[in-house]
This record gives C-alpha cells, structure tokens and sequence, in this order.
C-alpha cells in the first residue's frame, strides 16, 4: 500500500540552550561568555545547561563542575532559578498559541504547533514567515538575547530531526524532496529516539545509514529489528506520517536528590525522605489523583543502584501514607547514599470503593494534607510542613525537565 | 569577576528608591530607570534584562534583572506592600 505524505504542518520550536540562554538575557554582563548553569553551586554539581559558547571550548551538559573548569578556566556558574525559566516557558506557550489554537509543549523549553489547526492568515502563510515572526516575537516579548530553533515537516519526528539540524538560531524544513540529500548527512544515532541500543540491534540487520533506515522493508523492522507494532511506526514516521500524537497518562510521579554529604545521619537522612515524599505528595493531589505504589530508590557513591518497591491493596495520596512506605523501603539501604529518590506509581483517579477498617484516621490524614496544602497556596510554598522534614529547606524544587504538567501557578 | 554576591552584601533585601516610567510601550508597562541603594548608592539602569513573577502563595513579586553596564543587580516589586527591594548584586567587572 502506498502511504501517502501529508503537506508540511508541524512546526517545533526548541529555545537554544534554554537555561544559559534565560541567564545570559537576565544578566546582560554574563553575554558572549562562557556559562554554565547547575542546580546548586557545589564542587560536584553536575552542569544542566551550556551557553553556546561554553560548548564551544568543550564544556557538556552532565560534566561535573570541577572537569568543566579544566576545560574552561573562566566559565561562569549560575544556579539554576526555576522561576525564570518557568516565566519564559509561559510566555513561549502563549506566543505559540498565537498561531494555532493546536499547539503542545513537548518539555519546559520545546513545543509543536499544528499549523493545519491554525487560522487561515497562518495557514496559508508559509512556514519559513511564520518561523521568522515567531523568533522576532521571541526577541521582542521576552528580551533581544532569546534565541530558537524551528523546524517543519509533516510529522513530529521529522519537525524535530530538522528543528535540531542548525543550531542556534535555525531554520530548516524537511520535505519529500530534500529528505535523502538531509539524511546523508546524518548518523543514525542523530535521529530522535535512536540511542546506541537501538543503533546497535538496527546494525545487526545491515543498517548502518539514515539513508539505509529509510530504504529498510516494512517487514524488516517489523520482525527482525523491532520485533513489534513498533516497526510499522517506525516505517510511517520516516515517511512523513503522524504517529506520536497521542497524549499519555501519568504514570509515574516522582522526585529525586543528590544528597550534599556523606556525613548525613540518620535523622537528617529521614528528613530528605520526608521532604520528597511532602513534594510528591503534593503534586499527587494537585492532580487529585491517587497511587498505591511507592519505588524508592538510591545511588551509593560507587554508583550502586538499590531500589525496592510496595504495593499496596488500598490507594493514598497522603504523605504520611507515602512516607510510611518509603521509610520502610529505605530502611535497608547501606550508608552512605549519594542519590536518593521516591516515584509513585499504579497512579489511578479515584480512591478505594471500599471503605477501609482504618478509614478513620485515613480521613483525618487526608484532612490534615488538604488543611497543609491549602495554606501553603495562600501563603506560599513549604510554610507549614511536617516536623520530620524540618531543617530540609534548602532542598529546592527542580527544574521539570520531562513533563509539563507541574508548570501551572500552583507549583511554583 | 565575582559571582552572585559581594562580600559587602549587607544592603541586600533591604528597601531601595526606585525611580520608575510606567508606559504601555515598555515590556512589562514598567520600566526602571534608576535606584538608590540602602547605602545611597544611586545605580542608573542602562538596560532591563528580563522582567518576571516569583509566586509566594498568592503573593506577586516582580523581580527586575538589570544592569548599570558594569554590574548586574535584581531589584523586585513587592505587590502586596508596593516596596521595592533590591535581592542581588553581582558580575561586577574589575577590569
């Protein structure tokens, strides 16, 4: 069957390096120079964000902060302020939502407008005006240092491969003309969702080139590289064809932190774990939604995983409830810890149909949870917390890189 | 350079005079121009970086970002009480 090609009418925006960037417009003086931003500023720290010209002289994201400055003498530290960047990202969704009233964010610093939806004075309009009106509003609207990378096709996937062929400040589109000349250019593992796994099953069937992918039979990566649906998805998104428009549903709530000493006891150990569990337990309830699992896991300094998980019959959305797991959970893991974290998840939307023996003191907790958080909206975030998590302030909210589903005004 | 703070950073958080146009034309309608320190340190801002809210329950605090052109400073607007404070100093060049 022939698979026919729709026009090109997805358009992806990704702010260029977002969090250096964000910085070096706040900070005018941090412009044209090397910066790098963190979460905290700590000899270990691990850098989230480069500017243009911290890569340029080798700096990565994930190096720690003591390579990075090997590297680059007089790079600059900022820590990261999530508030800022949180400001920008509204602002990016609402310049978006300008040009179709179809529009998703993908992550805090990208999104995809489906121009197809848009009003006609955009959708007749062609692609490369609407990329340069939006990068002007960009500039104009949140500040002259703000840079993106736009891409269009007629799916997701290739909107994204072309939004990340030029960067900073790119243009490209991808279209059934120019697809093969682009793709000879490339790796396979320059495609989005190809990781050294994947390149790896796809060389054992003899395919080593983008070029060689786009040739491949339907039934190749059907059977012998996907070896599920997953290869006919596979075949369409190259194609062109819209496969990955589906919204999914929370899965998994969690939260983690890089612990700042070995020396930590017990105690100030525990009220790590009840600081996570008060923050996942909030945004649970923000989402009025329930789980009846809690996974904690740890990294040791060697770099050890240890995890352990439980499921429970009955469905909380309580912190004591989900600290009384995860205490539990983490009672076996050796010291010293260097990364710690709690997801939950079998997330569901309504609580137990039948009532508990301890329904009681569960209503009373629920209570006591929604009298906390309600004061916290008032007054602001962690103003009245649990005793057990006291002196744990400095344990920051991060920055939501994955999901944009804790941006609203409530979270932050 | 120094990063993030002075070692003199003592009129941090403390009320500051703010000289300020309020016009549509402005990102943001208000636009800083000038600010004496607790100090009596006056800075004149030579450009506003990034305007924006920092939420404290239902409370609004609009954080300025800003230079003079030799250092940055943040200087924020208290909507519940209408004070300005100054939060930060920074990035000041020596050279």
């Amino acid at each position: 069957m022939k698979l026919e090609r729709p026009a090109n009418h997805v358009m992806y925006i990704d702010l260029n390096s977002c969090f250096a960037t964000i910085e070096q417009q706040a900070r005018p003086l941090l412009r044209n120079r090397p910066v790098a931003v963190t979460n905290r500023i700590s000899p270990n720290s691990c850098i989230i964000t480069a500017s243009y010209e911290a890569k340029a002289r080798g700096v990565k994201v994930g190096q720690r902060r003591i390579e990075a400055l090997h590297l680059c003498p007089d790079l600059v530290f900022v820590e990261a302020e999530p508030s800022k960047y949180i400001f920008v990202h509204r602002q990016l969704r609402r310049i978006m939502s300008d040009y179709s009233p179809s529009f998703t964010m993908k992550s805090i610093d990208e999104g995809l407008i489906d121009l197809a939806q848009a009003p006609p004075k955009w959708r007749n309009a062609p692609p490369a005006e609407i990329a340069h009106d939006l990068k002007r509003r960009l500039r104009a609207e949140i500040g002259n240092w703000m840079r993106c990378n736009i891409g269009v096709a007629s799916n997701r996937f290739l909107a994204k491969l072309a939004g990340e062929l030029h960067k900073p400040d790119g243009y490209d589109e991808i279209t059934a003309a120019n697809q093969r000349q682009i793709f000879a250019g490339l790796k396979l593992t320059d495609l989005p969702g190809i990781n050294l796994r994947m390149q790896a099953r796809l060389n054992a069937v003899g395919i080593f080139t983008p070029l060689n992918l786009l040739d491949a039979e339907e039934s190749t990566l059907v059977k012998l590289v996907c070896h599920s649906i997953d290869g006919q998805k596979w075949y369409r998104r190259l194609r062109g064809i819209e496969v990955d428009d589906y919204l999914s549903d929370i899965q998994t709530i969690g939260r983690q932190y890089v612990l700042e000493s070995r020396r930590l006891d017990k105690r100030a150990l525990e009220a790590r774990i009840m600081h996570l569990a008060e923050d996942v337990g909030y945004r649970l309830r923000s989402k009025r939604l329930f789980a009846r699992g809690v996974l904690v896991w740890a990294y040791d300094y060697d770099g050890q995983l240890f995890r352990r998980r439980s499921l429970s019959k009955t469905a909380f959305h309580t912190d004591q409830d989900i600290l009384r797991h995860a205490r539990e959970l983490f009672a076996d893991f050796p010291a010293p810890l260097q990364i710690i974290g709690i997801t939950l998840y079998r997330i569901q939307t309504a609580p137990n149909a039948q009532l508990s023996l301890e329904q009681p003191r569960l209503d009373a907790e629920t209570a006591l949870c929604q009298a906390a958080d309600t004061i916290n909206l008032r007054f602001g975030n962690r103003r009245i917390h649990f005793a057990a998590s006291c002196g744990t302030d400095h344990v920051k909210t991060k920055i939501p890189f994955g999901s944009t589903r804790y941006l609203d005004r409530s979270i932050t | 350079m120094n990063q993030n703070t002075l070692p003199e950073n003592h009129h941090l958080h403390q009320p500051i005079a703010v000289d300020a146009s309020f016009s549509r034309q402005f990102l943001g309608h208000c636009r800083p121009l000038a600010f004496r320190t607790a100090t009596g340190r006056e800075v004149q801002i030579s450009e506003i970086g990034l305007i924006h809210p920092k939420y404290d329950g239902l409370k609004t605090i609009f954080a300025f970002d800003v230079t003079d052109g030799s250092a940055d400073y943040r200087i924020c607007l208290d909507t519940d009480s209408l004070n300005w404070f100054l939060e930060f100093e920074g990035d000041r060049y020596e050279a």
